[in-house]
């Protein structure tokens, strides 16, 4: 791993004499894998700083017609694994329970009949029977109601932490769709502004694809 | 010496703020956005449409684009129509647009993404149409990657815009009949996606150049909000190693909003390509 990182400090150093530390991650996809020769390059792919515990995710839309391979890199400092998940947002109707502060009149006994009346609107008639009157004053009362709202939510379609964790992925997908990839840095979250180097290091997503046809003779 | 640099020199970075910097290049909501090459539109266009030579931005003489705005654009612009030239393995306008192309990457300072060894890859190759396809691909990635490795992401963010905007406004103009072609409407209509994300890209950087790409492309988002959105089941599953994604989500485009569609595109490409850059 080390080789590799200075074989892309001397190929930086010697084409690209301006790049800071700070940028070395850049472009460090292109040195995940040599990608097969029929596949195309896809510029969808990316390259990240990441610390152990972080999680950070990038969208690809992805052609139907098309199969496509992601390839996942990384340096030793954060591995030998990384979480990777892919997944879709989705709008969907759901039925949100919700509370509403309502008011309501306080009823008390009819005055004129001792709380033994009947009563029709703000009179009391009669002293048989129980009634009650308006008091004029209010009280919160809470009322729940159910409503059916639209609400973004994650379709996980993949995890590699089910597939041996595995750094390889092949896909294709019958419509065009916008996809979420999510790589996550196993371990524990530093909370230190001055991150050690053996807490970080850079993760490499190469995307390849190539139009897909039908296979044989 | 071969270059492939930074406009601006960035070199006493402080490695204690390095995370913070990559956290706050993210977008509002955290996510980073892709933006795929033109290439890969043109591949399914292929299927259905002609090669129209007429639609390619014609070649010029680039000297009048003088700032880096103007170049990235055009630059942009001739990357989408080299690919649409390469899918349709059209050679002898391909070699006209890699010369024109390697001529602002000297411009723009990116003379070590056209090495000899792509150079000399496009004059022995250029005759075989798979070759011609890789090739074109091959120097995208590596005018990507010199600008990815120097930083230059709003450099990027312009070429991908105009790239896209070459790339819909031959996709719009390819489509010949709009009567009883709904699956070729609805491929357009899928290019909400990629709005989304390209305007999730350019939202990451507000420098005045940026700023006003994105002013020029808010009115194709208003449209593409009204397209209607229907949902298909989804499902995933593995086959002979295969992850295979159906169903989701999928926009539908009317012959109506189609032409409207077209319209803005042409506005938009001839704002980017005429005097008003």
């Amino acid at each position: 791993m080390l080789k590799r990182i200075s074989i892309v400090l001397l190929f930086g150093l010697m084409i690209c004499p301006v790049i800071s530390y700070g940028q070395m991650c850049n472009g460090m996809h292109h040195y995940c894998t040599k990608m097969p020769k029929f596949m195309k390059y896809n510029s969808q792919s990316q390259s990240a700083l990441m610390v152990k515990g972080m999680t950070s995710e990038f969208s690809l839309m992805v052609y139907k017609g098309q199969d496509y391979k992601i390839w996942l890199c990384m340096d030793e400092s954060i591995g030998p694994d990384l979480i990777f998940k892919v997944y879709e947002k989705v709008e969907r109707e759901v039925k949100k329970e919700f509370e509403v502060k309502e008011y309501e009149e306080i009823m008390g006994e009819c005055p004129e009949c001792g709380g033994s009346g009947e009563n029709d609107g703000d009179q009391c008639y009669g002293c048989e029977g129980s009634g009650t009157i308006g008091t004029g004053e209010e009280r919160e009362i809470i009322i729940k109601k159910t409503e059916v709202v639209k609400e973004m939510q994650t379709e996980y379609l993949y995890d590699n932490s089910e597939d041996n964790y595995s750094m390889e992925l092949e896909f294709a997908a019958d419509q065009t769709k916008k996809l979420y990839i999510q790589i996550t840095v196993p371990g524990e979250v530093s909370n230190s502004r001055l991150k050690k180097v053996d807490e970080e290091g850079c993760v490499g997503v190469l995307i390849g694809h190539i139009a897909n046809s039908k296979r044989g003779f | 010496m071969a270059s492939c640099a930074s406009e601006t020199a960035n070199s006493n970075e402080e490695y204690a703020t390095e995370v913070e910097n990559i956290d706050s290049a993210q977008g509002e909501d955290n996510i980073y956005y892709g933006i795929p090459s033109p290439e890969e539109m043109f591949v399914l266009m292929r299927r259905n449409e002609k090669f129209d030579p007429s639609l390619q931005f014609p070649i010029q003489d680039v000297e009048g684009y003088t700032t880096s705005k103007e170049q990235s654009i055009i630059f942009g612009i001739y990357l989408s129509d080299l690919a649409y030239g390469a899918v349709y393995e059209d050679f002898e306008q391909s070699m006209k647009y890699f010369k024109v192309i390697e001529k602002l990457a000297d411009k723009l300072n990116l003379t070590a993404a056209f090495n000899e060894a792509l150079a000399s890859r496009i004059q022995n190759n250029l005759k075989t149409p798979d070759s011609l396809l890789l090739i074109s691909n091959d120097s995208y990635r590596s005018i990507i990657k010199c600008l990815e490795e120097n930083d230059r992401g709003n450099t990027i963010a312009l070429v991908a815009s105009a790239g896209w905007i070459e790339s819909m406004y031959i996709a719009t103009n390819l489509i010949s009949t709009i009567k009883d072609n709904q699956e070729q409407l609805n491929q357009i209509a899928e290019q909400k996606f990629l709005y989304e994300n390209l305007m999730g890209y350019l939202g990451q950087y507000d420098d005045f150049a940026i700023k006003s790409v994105k002013e020029d492309l808010v009115e194709l988002g208003t449209l593409f909000n009204s397209l209607e959105q229907k949902e298909k089941e989804r499902s995933s599953k593995k086959v002979g190693g295969k992850l295979m994604l159906s169903g989701g989500t999928y926009y539908v485009m009317t012959p109506e909003q189609f032409v409207n569609l077209k319209g803005i595109i042409a506005k938009i490409r001839g704002n980017m390509t005429g005097a008003s850059i």
